[in-house]
């Protein structure tokens, strides 16, 4: 399995859609929001760091979503699925794989945001914070691997890939990662805060506002969660 | 992991046998595959109707029909990527996932494309890691001759050398039975026959294997024996010459002037004429019965032949639906005589 991992990783860093999509992307879109037009910082927090979760996050999810989800779609579209399902690698081992693989997938991504935050943008953070960042955004975008495999196991091919950009869009710009939900309006605000995406984020801008990483949002995300991956238990059981 | 012995078959092939000694068991070996009243439908047609088969070691079987037939849902439900609608398949002895999580099961498809952005090499090396026993990789690379590809992307490759990868994707295992659905398609003609001629050779260590083709030459030259499915029915199964006999399966053919169809057609034996000018060719299903009747009747018929009717005959006669007492004939350049 690990050597089934390893190609899996292999070949989605060679692939010119990842990196384009989810490395060049949300880097793309950093720099451009914190380097060219200069916001005001995020209720007192500098807005370079701030938004440095925001697309850190923005990147990881969209690692889950592709990686895991696309992925499976056009696999099973395109009958590779059957072949595996003649080697002695189990389905779960499959999932398994593609849920490890996204998770691997989106430490670079992190990492990179982190540099250019710290090296482009000057973000000055003390090391406790940096060393907590990058796992609370890490563990913020797993869930979405979950909802990426019920999208995969739900769609063929390129219907599955226009789903997950749905998902990835709405998600990621209701749930304020594109802008800050403070400059939305009240309204908009509240849905935000009923959605996974700003709880993901919302442990890594605590860090940054210097306050515990988990308050009780951690309890919308945990939800979501568990209702992505019941989702995604129930898609994969109908499918295989 | 409990797998079914491997191996036994093998024990006149020093190669196979080293270090298997310990798996020798004297009790009735299980059939590699064995299917029981078999059925799948979709929807109103019966893909799958009612087949029962047993496929003892060794054996290459070739599953032969016209499309349609339920060639692919057979083997789709042996290799456990359809679920039968009733019925049994025990691979084995056992279920089809134990046969394949112990690598007893190599299959090459007909649908489903290679895993893209990887080569060659990377794919088989993988798929193989994947394996408890797997063959060692320079002979899968070398019986399903990709040596020239391993660093190829399995994107960019054409269809014959994707049938050749899928070909080496069903080998990683060692498997003791292969089941190959239409395997030479997109192949040209050398590539086919060196495929077989593999599939001979790995038959010939104890190797069982199940083959679907449209190629009547191939299951006539590769296969010992013949299974004949139509409309999801067997509807013949034995030895490869048993199966040409079963039709009208021989061809007499001859030199005649002034040959009357109608009149040949009257003589006892015969089940389909064609006469083109002087040159007479009767189908029959008791070729010494016609040939008789037609030299006491035409006793100057010339250049006398009498041969084994082709496959394709005997397919034809076999799966077109049976008329009786009617008798066919076709003179001047038309099709297939219906044999009745």
């Amino acid at each position: 399995m690990t050597t089934y991992l390893r190609l899996e990783v292999l070949r989605t860093l060679r692939s010119g859609a990842f990196i384009g999509y989810a490395i060049g992307f949300p880097l793309c879109f950093y720099l451009l929001f914190t380097a060219v037009f200069k916001q005001a910082p995020v209720r007192g927090v500098n807005f370079a760091a701030y938004y440095m979760v925001s697309m850190g996050l923005y990147g990881a999810i969209g690692t889950g979503l592709t990686a895991a989800g696309a992925r499976i779609a056009t696999e099973r579209t395109r009958g590779w699925t059957r072949h595996l399902a003649l080697s002695p690698l189990r389905s779960g081992s499959y999932v398994a794989v593609k849920v490890i693989s996204a998770g691997l997938l989106s430490l670079p991504l992190i990492a990179l945001i982190m540099l250019a935050g710290a090296f482009v943008n000057g973000v000055r953070l003390p090391l406790g914070t940096w060393l907590g960042l990058a796992p609370a955004m890490w563990l913020g975008a797993l869930p979405f691997a979950a909802l990426g495999i019920a999208i995969g196991y739900t769609f063929r091919d390129e219907m599955a890939q226009m789903a997950g950009m749905a998902t990835y869009f709405l998600l990621s710009i209701a749930g304020g990662l594109w802008m800050p939900v403070s400059v939305f309006p009240g309204w908009l605000r509240s849905i935000s805060k009923a959605l996974p995406t700003y709880r993901a984020g919302e442990p890594s801008w605590r860090l940054l506002a210097h306050d515990q990483p988990v308050g009780p949002g951690v309890l919308v995300l945990a939800v979501w969660a568990a209702a992505f991956i019941c989702l995604a238990a129930w898609r994969y059981r109908r499918a295989s | 992991m409990t797998s079914p012995p491997r191996g036994r078959m093998n024990q006149h092939l020093p190669h196979r046998t080293a270090g298997d000694d310990h798996l020798i068991i004297k009790a009735p070996e299980p059939a590699p595959i064995e299917i029981r009243a078999l059925r799948k439908a979709y929807g109103a047609v019966r893909a799958v109707d009612g087949v029962d088969l047993r496929v003892t070691s060794g054996e290459v079987v070739a599953l032969l029909g016209p499309n349609g037939a339920g060639k692919t849902t057979m083997l789709d439900m042996i290799l456990g990527l359809q679920r039968p609608d009733a019925g049994e398949v025990r691979v084995f002895g056992g279920t089809v996932r134990r046969a394949v999580a112990g690598g007893l099961i190599g299959a090459v498809l007909q649908e489903g494309d290679p895993l893209q952005g990887v080569t060659v090499r990377e794919l088989i090396s993988t798929m193989s890691a994947l394996q408890h026993k797997p063959m060692p990789l320079d002979e899968v690379i070398a019986r399903a001759e990709l040596a020239d590809l391993l660093k190829r992307r399995t994107d960019k490759l054409s269809g014959g050398e994707t049938q050749r990868l899928r070909f080496a994707l069903a080998l990683v295992g060692d498997p003791e039975l292969l089941v190959l659905d239409e395997p030479t398609a997109a192949m040209d003609v050398t590539a086919r026959r060196s495929f077989w001629l593999t599939v001979r050779t790995l038959a010939t260590a104890g190797r069982t294997v199940l083959f679907s083709t449209h190629y009547l030459e191939e299951a006539d030259s590769a296969a010992d024996r013949i299974v004949l499915l139509a409309a999801g029915r067997v509807v013949a199964d034995g030895p490869t010459t048993e199966i040409r006999a079963v039709a009208a399966a021989r061809m007499i053919r001859c030199t005649l002037r002034g040959a009357n169809p109608a009149a040949i057609l009257a003589l006892p034996g015969t089940s389909s004429v064609e006469v083109h000018g002087a040159a007479v060719t009767i189908r029959s299903a008791d070729s010494d019965a016609a040939l008789r009747a037609l030299l006491a009747a035409y006793p100057d018929a010339r250049d006398i032949e009498v041969a084994a009717a082709p496959l394709a005959d005997a397919v034809l006669a076999l799966t077109t639906p049976a008329q009786p007492q009617e008798k066919a004939v076709l003179s001047g350049a038309t099709t297939n005589g219906a044999a009745s």
